[in-house]
């Protein structure tokens, strides 16, 4: 660490009062920052760039387009919950087995980082890629998978879905938030975003190795 | 322009050293806080074990750079490294090292899996790459403790450069302003129920429920407002010396509703109190708590902040 003495007529502090103005004859021990001055300015521009960027990602995002995705993904830290949400939204799987049954999943044991809440890594798989089809097919394979290591009755195909829960009317009344079961839903409330066709179904089963 | 005209531009002159430490004790905590639920599973997290986000082949905002699996043992030299660097960091413990050490791995995680990236883990990649580059643990923690049993003759600083300090302060007050312009961008203006539809899912806390049941409809919208009044103005609030105690108060208030109210998202809150007042506190008040800390460790008993001639 690089100590420099600076003589100047200024406000400092004493612990546990308050600022009180420092004589001009006092002299302050100013910590610099490590490397030489042209790298210390260099480093400053750098900040001064980022804090800029962040601000104009949050206001509209379009620096992707001039900057690499990896760097302006750090400038994506603003705006937080800029609309109104139209409804609570869970994302929910369904399996189908064999047997001809289709039966509610419940993926959480097959994701553990925070399994109850929407930072789940299902949900924020369906909520970033629902529409990708590569990531859902991966993420058909990892809960086939999880499921049929401890399932007697196996599962041969996936849909996964959203829940599009209404929210109630502002100063009403309402229940506290509990996950309930998807049969305990009406059917227009779901939403389905991926699933396995038929025939892909019936060709696991019949080839077997589930 | 030589140093001393510099100086003498308002904005420019060194800043009290207690900003940057307050910062590079707390905010390494708040990040591993938000990182812990994390690392209790991180095979799920990092590795084959759990569910990846396939390579997408493609440009993609959701995957702005792909990075495959490691194996189980990697992930979990990766998550105790970091707890690791970042406590060292918070103790002020071979800091540069540490701090570096520990951006590095923050920028790894937030880049490795798009699914775990929050703005707690992208602002505290930022934060501790500012740690690493300030003379964060100059003048307390164990660092400074070491310097000062060596050499007793040694000064402790007081102060460091401006754009050490500047940059948390800027960082804050954009944040804020831009959230704010997007929110009026967005449903703040329109809506008068933004706030309200947002207590109703997964995050929703027992003391959310009671205060939604309890606190008026007109509460929620006063609530919106005041939300957007603080962040859209805020570097008006923060830049007027007037304003900045009674922002500061609106601000921790605001941090400690959402932290209480949205389940996971009080590390958020945490991080973002702990930057607020670095940047903008009193110093005397982050004087008063980084002394206290230090005397815990039986140094530099008695001793003022302000220099040793």
């Amino acid at each position: 660490m690089e100590l420099q003495g600076c003589p100047v007529g200024r406000r400092s502090t004493k612990p546990g009062g308050k600022a009180r103005p420092v004589p001009s004859s006092e002299v302050l021990a100013i910590a610099e920052s490590p490397g030489s001055p042209r790298l210390r300015r260099a480093l400053t521009f750098v900040g001064g760039c980022y804090v800029v960027a962040m601000f104009l990602e949050g206001v509209q995002p379009w620096l992707h387009r001039y900057l690499p995705q990896s760097l302006v993904f750090f400038c994506q830290i603003s705006a937080l919950f800029p609309r109104a949400a139209s409804h609570s939204i869970e994302y929910r799987a369904q399996g189908y087995t064999c047997s001809d049954k289709v039966i509610e999943i419940d993926v959480r044991p097959f994701f553990p980082i925070h399994a109850d809440d929407k930072e789940s890594r299902f949900e924020r798989a369906m909520f970033f890629y629902r529409n990708d089809k590569t990531v859902m097919e991966a993420l058909e394979a990892y809960v086939m998978r999880e499921y049929n290591r401890a399932e007697p009755d196996k599962i041969a195909g996936v849909s996964f879905m959203s829940l599009r829960l209404p929210i109630p009317p502002p100063g009403t009344t309402f229940p506290r938030y509990e996950r309930k079961a998807l049969v305990d839903y009406p059917s227009e409330r779901r939403k389905v975003w991926y699933f396995t066709p038929h025939d892909t179904v019936a060709l696991r089963c019949r080839s077997g190795g589930l | 322009m030589n140093e001393g005209a510099e100086a003498r531009i308002s904005g420019y002159e060194p800043q009290p050293v207690e900003r940057i430490e307050f910062i590079r004790v707390l905010a390494p905590l708040a990040i591993l806080g938000f990182l812990s639920s994390r690392f209790v599973h991180v095979a799920h997290w990092l590795t084959g074990v759990g569910f990846v986000t396939p390579d997408l082949g493609k440009h993609d905002y959701r995957q702005p750079l792909y990075i495959p699996p490691i194996p189980v043992w990697l992930a979990v030299v990766v998550a105790a490294t970091t707890v690791v660097s970042g406590v060292a960091t918070s103790l002020g413990y071979r800091t540069r090292v540490a701090s570096g050490v520990f951006a590095a791995l923050l920028a790894y995680l937030a880049l490795a899996d798009r699914l775990e990236a929050f703005t707690v883990n992208k602002l505290g990649t930022v934060v501790a790459i500012a740690l690493f580059a300030a003379p964060s643990g100059a003048r307390y923690g164990v660092d400074a403790f070491i310097r000062e049993k060596r050499a007793t003759e040694s000064r402790r600083p007081t102060h460091v450069t401006w754009g050490n300090v500047r940059f948390f302060q800027v960082l804050v007050m954009l944040m804020y302003f831009s959230s704010g312009i997007a929110k009026m961008r967005g449903d703040w203006l329109t809506s008068s129920n933004v706030i309200w539809s947002h207590l109703h899912d997964s995050y929703q806390t027992g003391l959310t429920h009671w205060l939604a049941v309890s606190v008026p409809a007109a509460g929620w919208t006063f609530f919106q407002y005041a939300t957007l009044i603080y962040e859209g103005g805020a570097p008006l609030w923060y830049g007027m010396r007037k304003t900045r105690l009674p922002a500061l108060v609106v601000g921790l208030g605001m941090h400690g509703a959402i932290g209480l109210m949205f389940g996971p998202v009080i590390w958020f809150s945490l991080l973002m109190s702990v930057l607020v007042l670095g940047s903008f506190a009193p110093v005397a008040w982050l004087s008063r708590f980084l002394e206290s800390a230090w005397k815990l460790t039986g140094a530099g008993a008695g001793e003022a902040s302000s220099p040793s001639p």
